[in-house]
């Protein structure tokens, strides 16, 4: 018995060792490539009319990148094996998998591109949900994907992203049946600015025009963004801010290295948790916050209350926080529809600038003095 | 005798071969009968056609005959050994160890500040987790003495795994307890050939060991004081059927997450069609029709819903609840009932 | 051929089970008797190698009990408990045929000379009208017998039981303890069998091994009906055995 159970143990041991091969990593100068572009998460390589991107963290916690190569419809690509995916452009139809997806390819003017996407209710355009009813965009699956349904659609390329494991493992099945998918990882961008960069990466499956007017959009947008960072920065006050809901006695905040918190300073205000190091959120205990948040000026994003009653009806302890009681606190829910799609975070994405720009109007409203909040609304 | 068995048999394999084509017809696109011959014989059929049966339909339907096979034999195995009609293949916490190891890769990583080895599958993650709870079963089954002791601790072990997992649970954002509970939704989907192939040469394995043991299982059913004083080495028996089960029940569970119910009700329903306790019949009787159970299982899943896959977990629950019922009901005393 | 030499069981917290020298003989048949609650179960247990609480040295056949495998032991050791699990829907004969799985194959087939086996025994144990009934549509007492089949289809030197007459009444207890003289007689098996029921044991079996205040020693009958102390601490005190005109009987006394 005790040799069976070796035997078993060892067989166990034996099945897990090629899952610590070590990934070879492409030699780009080798291959004759020049590096084009790059934020933290993904990197463009160019040789000629072809491209390579690499995507630093196909999911959150994944230590390997994954290698898109593109190149010209109807020329060969040149041979490189730890290609991921290998993909002709310019793509001729494409499914989505998130609304943040949909703001980048609508700022290239490509909606009609789609003909498939994930839960469409929670699409906030009318045009895509114009294009859904009208047929040319299907239902793709939400808690899963649908292979046969993607399969059936003959879709060019699905991009999709992945947040763990499990997800990864079902994309691995979807390629392994023909499927082309491209992992997007826009989320894991801590900068707003490079957040946005992410539009080089869709333009580049369309090719050079759509390249090169990405590139414009994103200087333009670029340019808006730093000066009303450089006009907030010489402002002497700034307020203190808070952000979250509650649920179950846990109050999710952002970290300090979050792109929500790169939003907080940009825009002028004190963030309580900006020195903490993390990327994501933090759980936090509600009694935690709440010391924070008492004096804090505004409070941002109450999950999905609309309005101040809701809140203060759920948790009557909450209207002695300052934003309460000085009624200044804002959703960014005010493009939103009931069914939980939230132009936030569509055009939200590729507009830093706006998003931006709603916030230095909250909390420092005499600097901006003529335009009006965009994303968000006072509760 | 011998034949009134074997005709039904050959009746059971019949119908198994006619739910798994119908299993191969059933799924979100329309498929036609025509197309599932043309890939059958070899034939040229519609590109989208042949990907949609070689990679969504031909793998599913395997999934569901191997996975049924080994839940049964697993459920049987346990019931003999704790002579507990409720018993089936979690109940020594097998599957919550699985459960662990996959909470632990989807969810930990928060925790623990862990980073998850890009190819270690989730497979890995359950098989680990429930291979660690069989080792410490196995060694356990050596020391103690009374079995009902063991299924005790077994049930223990399972509440621990299951107490970890909530905890996990409970520092976890959004999307990692959606994922999680998406994985204990179960999910007969998505197994790629090289993983379906292993899967069933170590379910083959695992159910061949049990065949090999049906004396001492038989013996098993006079209670381990008398299997010993016919010469059963009762240490010996207790170990190979653990470890049978968990490699069983592991395996499912690591491919497909946690699948309840078949494995409670296959063996009933076998010993009550079949009126027979001897395992050297029941064990092939229980992979034909938990196979049976799981195809119709997924045929349902697919086809009460039009466009989506119900959770086949949801299924076998609405399936098995009432044949449990039916069995309780038509049975004089259920303790006494093997 | 079944010998016990200074042996002490602990069968409860405080309570120990002493004997110094006793030898099982084949063709007999030995009644344990004992209070309830005096341990009687586990000195069978431990007569079968079953209880880890016994000190002391069992022999069967020269070699120590512990030295046998599981199977060789059970070519020469075959019981019958009092509680016994059995599947419900099991025909008899399949039952019975359990006793056969020391000698066939590692499939568990049976041959010609094991069904023939097993159809002598029920007729033995009067069970040939029940062939193919199912063990849940049994009566105790005929359950019992099929548990005693089972047993005999071991083919073992040494039977032990216990307590076989426990659910029984005292029609199938004589049934049964006449089978057991039976088997010892004709078939030369060592036979024990436990029991509380004092009075039957004296007629059928050839010696008592008694447990009195802890302590298990061997009596024949005679040297028990001549201890007037021991009886009166076995039987309690409203059964009296009397001699009177040459006839022998046990009166009781209601006083």
């Amino acid at each position: 018995m005790r040799k069976s159970l070796v035997i078993i143990l060892s067989c166990f041991i034996l099945s897990l060792l090629p899952a610590c091969t070590p990934q070879k990593s492409i030699d780009f100068e080798a291959e004759g490539f020049e590096k084009y572009h790059h934020t933290d998460e993904f990197s463009i390589y160019q040789k000629e009319e072809e491209y390579l991107i690499e995507i630093s963290h196909p999911f959150p916690t994944a230590t390997r990148a994954e290698y898109y190569q593109l190149f010209p419809a109807g020329q060969n690509a040149t041979s490189i094996p730890e290609i991921t995916q290998q993909i002709a452009y310019p793509i001729t139809s494409m499914a989505i998998s998130s609304t943040t997806h949909y703001g980048y390819v609508e700022a290239l003017g490509l909606v009609d591109f789609i003909i498939g996407a994930s839960s469409p209710q929670l699409f906030y355009s009318d045009r895509f949900q114009s294009n859904l009813d009208s047929g040319m965009i299907n239902p793709i699956g939400s808690t899963h994907f649908n292979k046969e349904i993607l399969i059936k659609s003959n879709v060019n390329v699905l991009f999709s992203y992945a947040l763990d494991q499990a997800s990864f493992d079902e994309i691995a099945s979807l390629r392994e049946s023909g499927i082309k998918v491209v992992l997007v990882s826009e989320f894991l961008e801590t900068d707003p600015l490079k957040k946005a960069e992410w539009l080089k990466f869709f333009a580049l499956f369309f090719g050079e025009e759509k390249l090169k007017r990405s590139e414009a959009y994103l200087t333009s947008i670029g340019k808006q963004y730093r000066d009303i960072k450089e006009a907030v920065s010489h402002l002497p006050n700034k307020p203190k801010v808070l952000m979250g809901y509650p649920w179950k006695g846990v109050w999710h905040v952002s970290g300090g290295a979050s792109y929500q918190a790169q939003f907080f300073e940009d825009a002028g205000a004190i963030y309580p948790w900006a020195e903490t190091k993390a990327v994501g959120s933090l759980p936090l205990d509600v009694e935690v916050v709440l010391v924070e948040g008492l004096d804090c000026d505004f409070w941002i994003n109450p999950g999905n209350k609309q309005s101040v009653d809701q809140i203060t009806e759920e948790h009557a302890d909450f209207a002695q926080l300052k934003a309460v009681r000085k009624q200044q606190v804002y959703s960014n829910y005010a493009r939103s529809k009931p069914s939980g799609a939230n132009d936030y975070w569509e055009r939200g994405v590729v507009r830093p600038d706006l998003i931006l720009a709603d916030l230095v109007n909250i909390f420092h409203p005499q600097l901006l003095p003529d335009s009006a909040l965009y994303f968000y609304k006072k509760i | 005798m011998y034949t009134r068995k074997g005709i039904r048999i050959l009746l059971l394999a019949v119908l198994l071969f006619l739910l798994f084509i119908l299993d191969l017809l059933t799924g979100a696109v329309e498929l036609s009968i025509g197309s599932l011959f043309d890939y059958l014989l070899g034939e040229p059929i519609d590109q989208r056609d042949f990907l949609i049966i070689h990679y969504s339909r031909f793998p599913k339907a395997f999934t569901a005959l191997i996975c049924g096979a080994a839940l049964s034999v697993a459920g049987l195995q346990m019931q003999t050994l704790f002579r507990n009609p409720l018993a089936g293949p979690y109940i020594l916490g097998i599957s919550s160890g699985a459960g662990l190891g996959v909470a632990i890769l989807l969810m930990g990583a928060g925790f623990f500040g862990i980073s998850a080895l890009y190819s270690w599958s989730l497979a890995a993650a359950a098989f680990g987790g429930a291979f660690v709870i069989l080792l410490i079963l196995l060694l356990l089954s050596f020391r103690i003495k009374d079995v009902m002791t063991l299924l005790i601790i077994g049930i223990m072990i399972g509440a621990v795994a299951t107490a970890m997992i909530g905890i996990l649970q409970y520092f976890s954002n959004d999307f990692q307890l959606k994922s999680f509970v998406i994985w204990s939704l179960g999910s007969l989907d998505s197994l790629s050939y090289d993983k379906l192939f292993l899967m069933m040469g170590v379910v083959l394995l695992a159910c061949l060991m049990a065949f090999l043991n049906s004396k001492s299982l038989n013996s098993l059913l006079m209670g381990e004081r008398y299997a010993k004083s016919i010469g059963v080495d009762i240490n010996r028996i207790r170990f190979y059927s653990i470890l049978s089960t968990g490699l069983l029940a592991g395996t499912v569970t690591a491919y497909c997450g946690p699948i309840g119910f078949i494995g409670v009700v296959v063996p009933h329903l076998s010993r009550m069609i079949f009126q027979t306790t001897d395992h050297s019949w029941l064990i092939p009787i229980c992979m034909i029709s938990g196979g049976i159970i799981l195809l119709v299982a997924d045929i349902l899943s697919h086809w009460l819903v039009e466009q989506t896959a119900l959770p086949i977990n949801s299924i076998t629950a609405l399936l098995g609840i009432p044949i449990i019922i039916w069995i309780l009901l038509s049975k004089k005393r259920i303790s006494n009932s093997f | 051929m079944l010998v016990i030499k200074h042996i002490s069981i602990r069968y409860k917290e405080e309570e120990v089970v002493q004997a110094q020298q006793l030898t099982l003989q084949p063709g007999q048949l030995v009644a344990l008797v004992g209070r309830n609650g005096s341990g009687k179960s586990s000195v069978i247990k431990g007569m079968m190698g079953q209880n880890p609480f016994l000190k002391g040295e069992i022999r069967i056949e020269q070699k120590l009990i512990q030295d046998y495998k599981a199977a060789e032991l059970s070519g020469l050791l075959a019981a019958v408990f009092t509680e016994a699990p059995y599947p419900a829907i099991m025909k008899i004969e399949e039952f019975v045929a359990f006793g056969r799985y020391p000698f066939n194959n590692w499939f568990g087939r049976l041959r010609a000379k094991d069904l023939a086996l097993i159809d002598h025994l029920l007729e033995e144990c009067q069970l040939r009208h029940l062939k193919g009934k199912s063990m849940d549509q049994l009566s105790d007492g005929e359950r019992q017998r099929v548990m005693i089949a089972r047993a005999l289809a071991q083919e073992s030197k040494v039977l032990l039981l216990d307590e076989p007459s426990t659910h029984l009444d005292g029609k199938n207890t004589i049934s049964i303890l006449k089978l057991l003289r039976k088997q010892a007689k004709e078939n030369g098996k060592a036979v024990l069998f436990s029991t509380h029921r004092i009075v039957e044991s004296l007629e059928l079996a050839d010696q008592l091994w008694i447990i009195h205040r802890g302590n298990l020693a061997a009596y024949t009958k005679e040297e028990f009906l001549g201890d007037a102390e021991l009886q009166k601490e076995m039987l309690g005190e409203h059964i009296i055995y009397q001699k009177k005109d040459g006839k022998h009987g046990f009166e009781i006394n209601l006083s």
